[in-house]
């Protein structure tokens, strides 16, 4: 038992190490919290109208946010996805690169070519079947 | 280290990948005619099977140990590719009938054919993550291609959902593998397993099998089978019943044979009777000949899991040759069915796949009739057939390592399943045509006829010359 | 540092809730969601182990595993798409026409 909360112990002592960090979190919040609630306390308030409603610039709220959507944007979306995620191969890659001996540069270069051209042929894809359209 | 020496020993998996993504640009290059799509994609199959067979005996490990090309391999890569083939030589008629003869079709089945081989070849547990990733999500898209259907989008969806979790746990499995032992490649992890045969190490490898079992279709896990297999387009749910299974099992097989888990031996063989028990049992109530044929293929996986149950080199052999003659005969039975079948006035249903619309269909079409009644009887395992000679080595594998009332289980299970099969037979010649179209032959296209007939003829072929199989594939014996 | 069961229970944790959520929930897309949630706590555990036995296999496993976890989102939604096209709702417990 008592092994058990010494390890605790011990456990929250590692914490000590993040101090500095936990130090400028609390600072953050308090500057935040004293930055909005100073400018409401000493600025000058003169509601009208406009400045009511809910955009003071830019257009009139229209109608719920649960309104459907255009599929077009689903086609954006799917493939920024996908194409987001593939360019994560290429960073190991890229960091590695200038590490490989020399005799195996060409064959990783010709790889990650190879990879992009996968991409390419999706990508070609999509344009010859208008998802890049927007109208 | 990796080199380009090691493409040389991967040649197929290349021709089919370079093929899915050439067959993609020609699929939207040449919008009007399915044409071109469907002879280059046929072409590119033939050559990856015939690459594989000149290459049967090569036992390498390449590209950083990611890849095993062994001869088991090798003869799972190839019943997969045979399969696939037939259903190709199939889909164009019936995509045609339905009107969904995209060109995409091919490509996203020849990425599926591709994550299959990947997996079946993988070394590591992050090739066998991603070729059946590659597999499950095209499955996913073929499954739910009749986009204007209620049953196939609602198949898609299920199979989806159930899919993707079961994955999860597949992962979750890798991961506590990957914890326990420190490697994902497989050989290192099976070198070491005996000595560190913790906790952690057998429930990862627990989560590890669920997720495969789910694949091929094992008794818990086995309840999206009926419902994929009927809302799919037929086609699909043939090749997904023969070239997935072949996959998941030719995955799954070589690890289990090497880990040897002779105390799980009790655990595995209830598993093999729940499943043949739910698969035969409940097939008996069908009328739907789709769900039947989906029901069978819950019980093949019940005879599959007898031969893995009896883990030896015996029982290796057993399921290739099951699964060449499975190939054969239920992607035949899937392809009468597809071409007998046809849309609803309204093109949203699925006519012509009840027993009832099944009758008299000798009378009008003695060879489709004779076609169907071939694989039927192949699939209870009555003797010139080759389903026989499939169910023949595997009891006999079951025999040979003392699991004499688990053969006797699956002996006469099979015995029960000759009644549901004989059901349909009994429509057909002997029942009189019902119905408006009921005098007219059914229109068979020349290609959908080629695919039924290269099925007939390898299930009599290994029916009458069993020795074949084993010729070709002479390492299997030992 | 700390130990790396904190991060085993975490991902357990993690696992468990997305389990849960796909068993009790009724609507598809949350369904899809608390999948991903399996997914990501995988990770966590993965990355954990890879951290903690100095071995890059793990880091590079959750690569691949956030790859097809996108890819699986995008063919997902397109099957949730058309399903909704056809029948209006992504309600589960009415996706019923298929049973025996």
């Amino acid at each position: 038992m008592t092994l058990v909360f010494c390890r605790t112990y011990l456990s929250l002592l590692m914490l000590i190490n993040y101090l500095p960090v936990i130090l400028i979190m609390g600072f953050a919040v308090l500057l935040a919290v004293v930055m909005v609630k100073f400018s409401t306390l000493f600025g000058p308030q003169r509601p009208n109208k406009e400045k009511q409603s809910t955009y003071e610039s830019g257009m009139e709220p229209i109608g719920s946010a649960r309104d459907r959507f255009s599929v077009k944007y689903y086609m954006v979306a799917v493939s920024f996805i996908v194409f987001d995620l593939e360019v994560v191969f290429l960073y190991p890659w890229a960091i590695s690169f200038l590490n490989f001996p020399p005799q195996q540069m060409l064959y990783s270069l010709i790889i990650a070519l190879l990879f992009i051209l996968i991409l390419v042929v999706g990508l070609i894809y999509e344009y010859k079947k208008g998802v890049l359209n927007w109208d | 280290m990796i080199n380009f020496n090691d493409l040389k020993e991967i040649i197929p998996l290349i021709i089919i990948a370079a093929s899915a993504l050439i067959s993609l640009l020609i699929a939207v290059y040449s919008k009007k005619s399915g044409m071109p799509v469907y002879v280059f994609s046929l072409l590119a199959v033939l050559a990856a099977l015939i690459f594989t067979g000149l290459n049967v005996t090569k036992d390498v490990i390449i590209i950083s140990e990611m890849l095993r090309i062994n001869p088991y391999s090798n003869a799972f890569c190839m019943i997969a590719l045979l399969s696939v083939f037939i259903t190709f030589m199939a889909s164009k008629d019936y995509l045609e009938k339905l009107g969904i003869n995209f060109g995409e079709y091919y490509s996203i089945l020849l990425f599926a054919l591709f994550g299959m081989m990947t997996m079946i070849y993988a070394n590591d547990m992050l090739t066998v993550f991603i070729g059946l990733e590659t597999m499950s999500i095209c499955f996913y898209v073929l499954t739910g291609l009749l986009r204007k259907r209620m049953k196939s989008n609602e198949s898609a969806m299920k199979y989806f959902l159930l899919g993707a979790f079961m994955t999860g746990f597949l992962l979750y499995g890798m991961s506590l593998i990957y914890g326990a032992t420190g490697y994902t490649n497989i050989t290192k992890i099976l070198a070491t397993y005996t000595a560190i045969r913790t906790p952690m190490f057998l429930i990862g490898l627990a989560l590890f099998m669920i997720g495969f079992f789910f694949k091929i279709g094992i008794f818990p896990f086995q309840m999206w089978i009926p419902d994929v297999y009927e809302g799919a387009p037929t086609v699909v749910s043939g090749m997904m019943s023969t070239a997935g299974k072949v996959a998941a099992v030719g995955t799954l097989i070589p690890v289990l044979i090497t880990l040897n888990l002779v105390e799980y031996k009790m655990l595995f063989s209830i598993l093999a009777t729940l499943t043949m028990l739910y698969g035969n049992i409940v097939a008996l109530s069908q009328s739907n000949l789709k769900r039947l044929l989906a029901y069978s293929s819950i019980a093949s996986a019940g005879y599959i899991m007898v031969g893995i149950t009896s883990m030896s080199d015996l029982s290796i052999k057993g399921i290739a040759f099951y699964l060449l003659a499975y190939v054969f005969m239920q992607l035949g039975a899937f392809i009468v069915v597809s071409v007998f079948e046809n849309s609803t006035p309204d093109g949203k249903d699925f006519r012509n796949v009840t027993f009832d619309e099944y009758k008299g269909l000798a009378k009008r079409s003695p060879v489709l009739a004779i076609a169907l009644t071939v694989f039927l009887l192949s699939l209870a395992g009555i003797p010139p057939f080759a389903g026989f000679w499939g169910k023949y080595y595997i009891f006999y594998a079951a025999i040979k390592s003392d699991l004499i009332w688990l053969s006797v289980i699956a002996i006469l299970l099979s015995v029960i399943s000759v009644y549901y099969y004989l059901k349909v037979i009994v429509y057909m010649w002997f029942k009189e045509p019902e119905g408006e179209t009921s005098g007219e032959a059914v229109p068979v296209k020349a290609l959908s006829y080629a695919a039924i007939m290269v099925s007939l003829a390898g299930t009599l072929l290994f029916g009458l010359y069993p020795d074949l199989f084993f010729t070709f594939f002479k390492f299997l014996i030992k | 540092m700390l130990e790396l069961n904190y991060f085993l229970v975490l991902s357990a944790l993690l696992f468990s809730i997305g389990v849960v959520g796909v068993l009790v929930r009724r609507n598809a897309m949350i369904i899809f969601m608390c999948i991903e949630l399996m997914l990501n706590a995988i990770n966590i555990s993965l990355v954990a182990f890879s951290s903690f036995l100095g071995n890059d296999s793990g880091q590079i496993f959750v690569f691949f595993v956030l790859t097809v976890a996108a890819a699986e989102a995008a063919v997902g939604l397109a099957i949730v798409i058309s399903l909704f096209r056809n029948k209006e709702s992504l309600d589960i417990d009415k996706i019923n026409i298929l049973k025996w």
